[in-house]
């Protein structure tokens, strides 16, 4: 009887050494899902994040060139409203005055946008100044 | 002792704890210095017809001691004109490209 009863309790023993081993096992791969489905949630954040600042920066730089070409079209459009040739041979004192004026502000405008440009390093010089 | 076999010491905590953090890695780009501004000088420009030609011709002699000058035809003038304007919406853009770049290139904690 005693024979049975140890033959039936080390049946068991087995058994639950299989069903701790599955466990065990199942467990590991439970925290390796887990981990894999962090990173894949890490990633597809980061590559949204991505995507939004880009798209963001696409839309802007869109926006602001339209505006260039605009600025550059009103410009522009001075010379076909007005003949110059004729207001020159008219009033050449006055379209000299007009002419440097408008010189001096579309260098001034250059220079500004080289400003902005020089400004993303937040100043940082390749080489000094010399005035 | 039976619930012992029966349990293989499952119930006494053999294993340790391992806490798995992961990150994904940020890219680090190095950022390319900006160049210096750029400083223009303006030129003068003369505007010459038949009311002001000898005013300009003697003013000419008067400051460079010869009469010689590079002279412009109006539509030439507007052509030059034209041409800066190009000048200009170039490098306006390129600047929002160059502002694009460094924007997305930045890492987050720095933006």
């Amino acid at each position: 009887m005693s024979r049975i009863l140890l033959g039936v309790l080390a049946i068991l023993g087995l058994f639950t050494f299989f069903l701790w081993n599955e466990n065990s096992k199942l467990a590991e791969l439970n925290q390796a899902f887990k981990l894999r489905d962090q990173e894949q949630k890490e990633a597809i954040k980061t590559l949204q994040e991505d995507f939004k600042t880009q798209s963001e920066g696409l839309l802007e730089i869109q926006k602001r060139n339209n505006e260039i070409e605009l600025e550059m079209t009103r410009y522009l459009d001075i010379f076909k409203r007005h003949n110059l040739t004729k207001l020159a041979i008219a009033k050449p004192n006055l379209i000299e005055t007009r002419v440097n004026n408008g010189t001096k502000k579309v260098f001034d405008s250059i220079e500004e946008v080289s400003r902005t440009i020089d400004g993303l390093d937040d100043n940082l010089q390749l080489q000094s100044v010399s005035e | 002792m039976v619930l012992t076999i029966i349990s293989s010491c499952s119930l006494f905590p053999s294993r340790q704890q391992v806490e798995i953090i992961s990150k994904p890695i940020e890219r680090s780009i190095a950022q390319p210095v900006m160049p210096r501004e750029i400083s223009l000088n303006d030129p003068y420009w003369y505007v010459v017809s038949d009311k002001n030609l000898d005013e300009f011709l003697a003013q000419i002699e008067k400051d460079s001691g010869n009469v010689v000058f590079l002279a412009m035809s109006v539509p030439d003038y507007e052509l030059m004109a034209y041409n800066t304007q190009e000048l200009k919406r170039y490098i306006s853009e390129l600047q929002e490209v160059v502002v694009y770049y460094r924007k997305v290139t930045t890492p987050q904690e720095n933006k």
